[in-house]
């Protein structure tokens, strides 16, 4: 049966345009609630962040307060580190001089002797921690060439970049013979360092 | 609705809702992300400070070791300058492997740039053999206090030049005849021989301590040192407690003259 509306046409459509007002009325109602509700769970995370910061933040104080409780030990490590940075400073490039002489002795060729030995430590030499300047002799210029020799990079580390400057003839005033005087300087590289730091810095905690 | 109220609409939400992002959630975002990376820093410190304690608290166990590495370390370059002890060392040591110790020219402590520590440079010289002068070497190196050589400088003593006499025997046969001339001569030849102590040596040596000479007072520190050095402070420069010390009362009248001064006790 066909529905029969005794409303006057005018009412209908006023009905009409306010139920589709009302309509969006809530849409826009809810729309803005939508938006809210954003800003308050929004909300929600910073408090929670912020939470797990003072958290954290209330950890920390403990733990700070800990540390605070061991200055005695802290004062004990900082006296030993500021010992140890001193000695290693002091300990760097130290030449062992008394093994480099030890090792001149044995490794001498048997024809040349010295007449002189200056060794001078150069700290803040890039690749050089000293040099080593000798005058020598021997009885010909074969054995200037077996000094080189004997002082060659691969059987004598420590050493490098050994010159002879200067070898010339002179007579011996002891017995007449002709004999080579010889001037030759080398370097002194890091194989030439001391084992002093590692030995004088005492280790106390293992590790 | 027409198209152009919809559209109207779409573009009043979009707005909004833009700027809901923009002003209202976009500052929470940043806060958020702010307080994050606070907390991260904040997790980095503990873990830093959970490592401190665990260091400290091995240092504390352990701090019998560390007395006792701190002592060792502070002989190797002590607190004074202790040149005393320094020399009756080094004499001993020459004594112990037969140097001839001939001079100690030691500097005034230096500081050393970047640390705090002064150097002393000592000059000594010396004269000895080959292998005593291995023997010094060593010693220096195993001395408890940090003796750093510098430089060495060994030549051999041609300045010992002495005689050296040479006898010459001569035995000449005459053609078959069995009798013989024996004859001895000796000359005297001057030759650079050498001696015992065949080497002089001449090494540069390093030492270190923690304080200067004299003492190098702040200017608070003076300040509180000119008050208890009115009330009579010793010459070391110690601060001395008020009322430590001796006192003197004061003297009324002139000066005493040179003469007076010097005439002996009262």
């Amino acid at each position: 049966m066909r529905p029969i509306n005794l409303l006057p046409p005018e009412a209908v459509r006023r009905l009409a345009a306010r139920r589709k007002v009302g309509f969006w009325v809530a849409l826009g109602l809810l729309y803005v609630a939508a938006l809210v509700m954003g800003v308050m769970w929004w909300n929600t995370r910073v408090d929670a962040t912020q939470e797990a910061l003072e958290e954290q933040q209330a950890i920390n104080a403990e733990l700070d307060a800990e540390v605070n409780a061991l200055v005695a030990a802290d004062d004990l490590a900082a006296q030993y580190a500021e010992q140890v940075l001193l000695t290693s400073v002091v300990l760097a490039q130290d030449v062992a001089w008394g093994r480099l002489l030890n090792d001149f002795g044995r490794l001498i060729p048997e024809r040349v002797w010295l007449d002189s030995f200056v060794g001078t430590s150069l700290p803040g030499t890039p690749g050089l921690v000293g040099r080593v300047a000798v005058a020598g002799r021997g009885f010909d210029f074969r054995d200037v060439s077996a000094w080189l020799r004997s002082l060659d990079e691969e059987q004598f580390p420590g050493i490098a970049g050994t010159w002879v400057t200067n070898a010339s003839e002179s007579g011996s005033a002891v017995t007449g013979e002709t004999l080579i005087n010889f001037d030759s300087s080398t370097g002194l590289t890091e194989a030439a360092v001391s084992s002093r730091l590692e030995e004088r810095i005492p280790v106390v905690v293992p590790g | 609705m027409s198209r152009r109220v919809t559209a109207l609409v779409l573009f009043v939400i979009l707005a909004v809702t833009a700027a809901w992002w923009f002003f209202l959630i976009s500052p929470r975002n940043a806060r958020i992300a702010e307080l994050r990376d606070d907390r991260d820093a904040a997790v980095a410190e503990a873990d830093r400070l959970r490592a401190a304690i665990a260091q400290l608290q091995a240092v504390q166990e352990n701090d019998v070791a560390y007395l006792a590495a701190i002592g060792k370390l502070e002989a190797g370059i002590p607190k004074r300058a202790e040149l005393a002890v320094f020399i009756e060392e080094v004499t001993a040591l020459a004594e112990e492997v037969g140097v001839n110790l001939e001079a100690i020219s030691p500097a005034e402590p230096a500081p050393v740039q970047g640390l705090d520590a002064y150097e002393i440079g000592v000059s000594l010289a010396m004269t000895g053999e080959y292998f005593e002068l291995l023997g010094f070497l060593f010693g220096l190196d195993d001395m408890e206090r940090i003796v750093v050589v510098d430089s060495v400088a060994i030549t051999a003593t041609s300045a010992g030049a002495g005689e050296v006499e040479e006898t010459t025997t001569t035995t000449t046969v005459a053609g078959g005849d069995t009798t013989s001339t024996t004859s001895t001569s000796t000359t005297t030849t001057t030759v650079p021989w050498i001696e015992e102590d065949s080497l002089s040596i001449a090494l540069s040596i390093k030492l270190y301590t923690r304080s200067p000479l004299l003492p190098i007072l702040t200017a608070e520190e003076v300040e509180g040192e000119g008050g208890a050095q009115q009330e009579g402070d010793n010459l070391e420069g110690d601060a001395a407690e008020p009322g430590q010390g001796i006192e003197f009362e004061p003297v009324e009248g002139p000066p005493p003259t040179i003469g007076e001064a010097s005439g002996g006790l009262p």
